[in-house]
């Protein structure tokens, strides 16, 4: 989001009406800071203009600021507005028809710029946040179709706008469907309109396990003091980042989700309460992990994540899939300013573990960022794919999971790619620091185009703190 | 500080989503009939739904709204604060306290005990409104047969 753009919601803000602006105005700021990647600027802004209009319709046609003892207004907000009974006086009419060029003016000016910014303007009818359909089932290649527990398809829907996995996997795309709601709370169909078509991409769906899930021995769940969560884990203030021990944190590893924007809902201790969690693995466990691959060692941690966040937190959740925005990696207009290479040397069981020591050459299929002295972000990397890329960087790109679109399937290196991260790690660099963007552009031939993805997403329905060790 | 990737092991940074939770048991118009307030609008409705989840903040309230709706309706900041102005006028939300730990705390909104009261009413006249409109469309259907 470009600075003209939030001077000008802020604007929009600041000619509301005093009262309101200076008890709203400040909490609107803020939540349009929030809402704008998931709502998009042009909704926003139409809003903040309609709210414009009603404040001071409201307040025109009542003639002044409300007294403290009206009597009760309408609860029909934003349908109808109060008028006196009197008629209005002459320079009631001259306010009105100066706040009306005002604020068409405004809405213009507001309109133009927002049908200028692509999926987010004002050219789009209806916002999408929203859930548009749902199929968690399809499966990505080497997962199973179906969750297993903690995430029964019985249980999955305790809401009435909720969709039911069992009942509608393998959802069709399709224009607008019919719903009602069976007794057990299943979900046979849902109204919904504008659904849309596509299915996640593999690496925007989320790991789904199959039969009993194996759990750990013993596991001890420890809570951390506050001041002692902060002494281990030091974020950047103001910074996006997400708390490393936290249980969020957790149930995003265990569920294998690349963005914090897959796991939605839960309480307010998931972000702010600090655990540390040790697990041992059964010892039948533990001789058959050495035998497999890297990545079916990480699937098998990830069920045993699963399995104590049943156990200990008791969660309830259920997949669905969502389409959120995102930003599409794809090729710049000059072209791509790197060349491919070849493949990293497949790695096999039992091989030693990738090490990197500081100043050493990079083993191929490796990639290391640091930040340098002037508090930039400096990647480097071999023989990478452009989705794990889009990965590496995803956390740079605010709220949004970054994509490959780029159509390039090879593996490339990459060389101090540099460029100034969100929040206060990059507040050395000062303002002339290279965006995230400029420096895809600049160096790799690349660029991010906001666009909408189906993501699939982990909702919680519920969750308890840990019991009692 | 110095991050090392291997590929398909990589966790990058990520999002944080802070939303409090405290109450400020402090209850208006106690004395008045819930009855009164209706019909709500959607807007307003959803607002007082969505605090039934606990106290949120605006951004809290506008996601919970998309979320109880499955997405069909959304509102934004402007709408949200007309209805908490509204709200907190009739004492149906009152705010909460903030929190001491945030740095740069945001208001958050509780639902009084007179708001779950006036949102009982709503839902009592919406299920007798559902009922009569069943009822109505099927003595339509039979006479169509």
């Amino acid at each position: 989001m470009s600075g003209l753009q939030r001077r000008l919601y802020k604007a929009i803000v600041r000619i509301h009406p005093a009262d309101f602006r200076d008890e709203f105005g400040r909490e609107m700021m803020l939540d349009f800071e929030d809402a704008v990647h998931t709502y998009g600027l042009g909704c926003l802004w139409r809003d903040g203009l309609w709210s414009l209009v009603r404040q001071w319709s409201a307040r025109i046609l009542s003639g002044g600021p409300e007294p403290s003892s009206t009597p009760r207004p309408s609860l029909l907000a934003g349908q109808y507005v109060m008028i006196c009974e009197e008629r209005l006086t002459m320079i009631e009419l001259g306010r009105g028809l100066i706040g009306s060029v005002m604020l068409l003016a405004l809405c213009l000016f507001g309109l133009g710029g927002a049908s200028k910014d692509g999926p987010t303007g004002a050219a789009r009818d209806v916002i999408d946040l929203p859930i548009v359909y749902v199929s968690s089932s399809t499966p990505a290649t080497g997962r199973d179709a179906k969750p297993a527990s903690p995430l029964p398809a019985s249980e999955s829907s305790n809401s009435d706008f909720k969709f039911s996995q069992s009942t509608v996997s393998a959802f069709a795309p399709m224009a607008t469907t019919s719903t009602t709601l069976s007794s057990d709370g299943s979900t046979s169909a849902l109204a919904l309109a504008g659904v849309a078509q596509a299915q996640p991409s593999p690496e925007l769906l989320l790991y789904h396990t199959s039969g009993p899930l194996p759990s750990y021995d013993v596991a001890t769940i420890k809570p951390l003091d506050p001041n002692t969560a902060d002494r281990v884990v030091k974020l950047p203030p103001g910074t996006s980042l997400i708390n490393p021990l936290s249980i969020r944190r957790y149930t995003m590893d265990a569920y294998g989700a690349k963005y914090a924007a897959q796991i939605i809902g839960g309480p307010d201790w998931l972000n702010k309460e600090s655990y540390v969690i040790h697990g041992k693995v059964p010892d039948d466990l533990e001789a058959a992990l050495q035998k497999m691959t890297s990545q079916g060692g990480i699937d098998q941690n990830r069920s045993m994540q699963q399995s104590l966040l049943a156990d200990r937190f008791h969660l309830k959740a259920h997949f669905e899939t969502r389409v959120l925005p995102v930003y599409e990696l794809a090729p710049a207009k000059g072209g791509l300013k790197i060349t491919e290479v070849p493949a990293p040397p497949e790695r096999k069981s039992g091989d030693p573990p990738i090490s990197h020591r500081t100043g050493d050459p990079l083993s191929p299929g490796t990639s290391v960022s640091s930040f340098n002295s002037d508090g930039l972000r400096v990647l480097n990397a071999r023989a990478i794919k452009m989705q794990l890329l889009a990965r590496i960087i995803g956390g740079d790109a605010g709220d949004r999971p970054i994509v490959d679109h780029t159509g390039f399937t090879g593996y490339f290196d990459i060389k101090d790619l540099t460029w100034a991260p969100l929040g206060d790690a990059g507040a050395d660099s000062g303002p002339d620091a290279p965006s995230l963007i400029g420096a895809l552009e600049k160096t790799l031939g690349i660029k991010l185009v906001p666009a909408k993805a189906a993501i699939e997403v982990l909702v919680i329905d519920h969750i308890e703190k840990p019991s009692e060790n | 500080m110095c991050n090392f990737h291997l590929p398909e092991a990589d966790r990058e940074q990520r999002e944080s989503v802070v939303v409090d939770s405290t109450r400020n048991p402090i209850y208006r118009f106690s004395n008045m009939n819930p009855a009164a307030y209706l019909p709500l609008s959607p807007a307003t409705l959803h607002v007082l739904l969505a605090l039934t989840r606990g106290d949120l903040h605006g951004y809290g309230i506008m996601l919970e709204v998309a979320r109880q709706s499955g997405g069909q309706y959304k509102i934004g900041p402007g709408t949200l604060y007309d209805n908490i102005k509204k709200l907190l006028k009739l004492g149906l939300v009152e705010e909460a306290p903030a929190e001491s730990s945030e740095s740069e705390p945001r208001r958050r909104y509780h639902l009084t005990k007179m708001g779950a009261s006036v949102l009982a009413a709503e839902t009592e006249r919406l299920a007798s409104v559902l009922r009569e409109a069943r009822r109505g469309l099927r003595l339509h259907e039979e006479r169509q047969s």
